[in-house]
């Protein structure tokens, strides 16, 4: 159980734990914002006699773009002491979500609308034939690889937020990012409040499981082997204790903030100020200016990898 | 059932940068029927040695023999089967060696605060939990639950009740009823006094006491340095994952070094007892247990000196 590497901060000195976490869940946004922009070309074909225009993938584009992405997140996990290993045991907690996403994802059929290309100059079949009428169109697998990549990254670029910020300078920079809702009333604090409550007590509660496990285990309940029902049995006699002593739990914690005079709705002074420096400036600016570069990109609607590969081609 | 600890080594969360070395190189013996009480700072090991002895928790390296059940890390199993086959041994033996629910079966161990682990709707359904997990026919496991039950003193009209409807100590009760109801051979019990009232206490105390002369071996972590000499038979002294001191209870409180090392208090009868030694009474301190035997080795002294000097 302690084994568990989600969202948990892990203390380091490096340039990235350095960063102001206000720039770093920024940065992220926009980082997740670059994965999810395709690149598409318009491109007329004659159907029936009739000229139409289509919009296409640019998948060697598309590639390009994920691996550079890639690239470029693996350096920054490098620079956090985030692993690789780190990454894919995240990617492992949650593989039969993924087998079926994907193999789902790969058994839909698309149209001839969604075309692509993989160089401008190369077209082939919309699909091939597994077996009888048994297609699988090779958008519909392009579309299934990049999920791959996209997922790949996102969690990446997660795992180096949590795992270089602590959760209390994440809830401080969401109420900071939160505060000119305030003008309209919105609960800033008070959401930032239960976010960092609810984060400060998973590796309690985390705790709590391991310990009442291991409670049951020594009363004779297997986790892990045995049939359907007895398994059931046994989450059972976790999970009741479990809601019971977390119920106590927040009881008690309401009551001992209230004892100290907390009150939701009163001004409050920080213990810690997030400092803006120059590195912080720095590293919003370039995040910008990739994420500008990539928009930019997609919305020329050229394929530029193919430009580039004919005009390397084209100086030999 | 002795249990013998060698070269037993626990590293928690190992080749991260969270790795804590909790347990270093112990070897330790622990008697067949004694009432062995483990003492030692917060955070110097006592609760994951305890709970290596019933595999809740897997040696690094090193192993627990616990009457033939080997507790050890997978590749030193492996290793110790090879070297069994060798040796001959029968197929029972070598089931024995892996077989963590009979083991669980016989090591019954009880958490601090056991109340937490309760869940059931009825306070004998929660206390036929066990039994019933370690296969026995419904009927046998509330019969055994109802003579556990029994056994911690508690009322026949509360078997049919909630268990969260229970003060905490008969909560404590029931939740314990639920390990003894398994009729483990060895019982471990860490701190099973914390937060109880001195009455409460003294009641649990004795229910261990009885438990114990019914021929089970008795483990306790505790604090409780009267507890400690009326009960215990012998202690073992943990410090920083390591075994200090292996002896009997009276031995611990002669050992100045070990009383400043641990920031214990002596038991006040002990304290007493070597108050009166200074002023030249000639009392044996093993044989002093709670007030009463203090009282009886004064009195036994007092026949001896006026027998001596009339």
């Amino acid at each position: 159980m302690k084994n568990i590497t989600l969202g948990k901060y892990v203390p380091y000195n490096s340039f990235v734990h350095r960063l102001d976490p206000r720039v770093k869940i920024f940065s992220m946004i926009l980082l997740l914002v670059a994965i999810f922009i395709k690149f598409t070309a318009n491109v007329d074909i004659l159907e029936d006699g009739v000229v139409k225009t289509i919009t296409v993938d640019l998948v060697g584009l598309n590639f390009a773009v994920y691996f550079l992405l890639f690239i470029f997140i693996y350096i920054i996990m490098r620079i956090s002491h985030v692993s690789l290993k780190m990454l894919f045991g995240q990617l492992k907690a949650m593989w039969v979500m993924l087998i079926f996403l994907l193999i789902i994802n790969i058994l839909v059929p698309r149209s001839n609308e969604n075309a692509f290309y993989i160089l401008s100059n190369f077209s082939i079949d919309p699909y091939f034939v597994v077996f009888k009428d048994f297609k699988i169109y090779y958008s519909s697998l392009f579309n299934t690889i990049y999920i791959v990549f996209r997922l790949i990254i996102m969690f990446g670029l997660t795992l180096v937020l949590t795992s270089t910020t602590k959760p209390l300078e994440i809830t401080n920079a969401l109420e900071w990012m939160m505060s000119p809702l305030k003008v309209i009333h919105f609960p800033a604090h008070e959401i930032a409040m239960t976010i960092s409550l609810a984060l400060r007590f998973i590796p309690t509660l985390l705790e709590e499981t391991e310990r009442i496990m291991k409670a049951q285990a020594s009363r004779g309940v297997d986790f892990e082997h045995g049939k359907l029902i007895e398994k059931i049995r046994a989450v059972i006699s976790l999970i009741v204790p479990l809601f019971i002593s977390a119920f106590q739990r927040s009881e008690e914690l309401a009551n001992a903030m209230e004892a100290r005079g907390y009150n939701p709705g009163a001004k409050r002074t920080k213990y810690r100020i997030n400092k803006w420096h120059l590195r912080d400036t720095f590293t919003l600016l370039f995040v910008v200016i990739l994420l500008g570069g990539i928009i930019t990109l997609s919305a020329l609607h050229i394929d530029v990898l193919a430009l580039l590969v004919n005009w390397i081609t084209s100086l030999f | 059932m002795p249990i013998k600890f060698s070269h037993l080594n626990y590293i928690y969360s190992p080749s991260t940068p969270f790795a804590s070395i909790a347990l270093e190189d112990i070897n330790l013996e622990i008697k067949d029927h004694s009432f062995t009480c483990i003492v030692g700072h917060t955070g110097s090991g006592k609760s994951t040695l305890i709970q290596q002895i019933n595999a809740l928790l897997i040696p690094t390296s090193g192993q627990v023999d616990v009457n033939g059940f080997i507790v050890a890390s997978k590749n030193d199993t492996k290793t110790i089967k090879k070297n069994r086959r060798k040796n001959k041994l029968t197929k029972e033996e070598l089931k024995k060696l892996e077989d963590i629910k009979l083991l669980r079966k016989n090591v019954g161990l009880v958490f601090q605060f056991p109340e937490y682990q309760l869940f059931e709707e009825t306070v004998l359904k929660d206390v036929a939990f066990g039994p019933k997990n370690f296969g026995y026919k419904d009927e046998e496991a509330i019969e055994l639950a109802k003579n556990a039950l029994n056994l911690v003193g508690l009322n026949e009209e509360l078997f049919e009740k909630s268990p969260f409807e229970l003060s905490g100590g008969q909560k404590r009760r029931v939740a314990i009823a639920g390990i003894i109801s398994l009729k483990p051979d060895v019982l471990i019990l860490d701190e099973p006094t914390a937060g109880l009232d001195p009455q409460g206490c003294q009641e649990m105390m004795d229910l261990f006491k009885k438990i114990h002369q019914n021929g089970t071996t008795v483990i306790m972590v505790t604090h409780d340095m009267d507890n400690v000499i009326k009960y215990g038979s012998d202690v073992v002294v943990l410090g920083k994952g390591k075994v200090l001191k292996e002896c009997q209870p009276y031995e611990l409180f002669l050992d100045e070094n070990m009383i400043s090392l641990l920031c214990i208090e002596e038991p006040k009868c002990i304290h007493f007892a070597k108050e009166l030694n200074k002023k030249g009474y000639h009392l044996d301190l093993s044989k002093i247990k709670d007030v009463e035997s203090l009282a009886d080795e004064i009195a036994s002294n007092k026949k001896e000196i006026s027998g001596g000097s009339l």
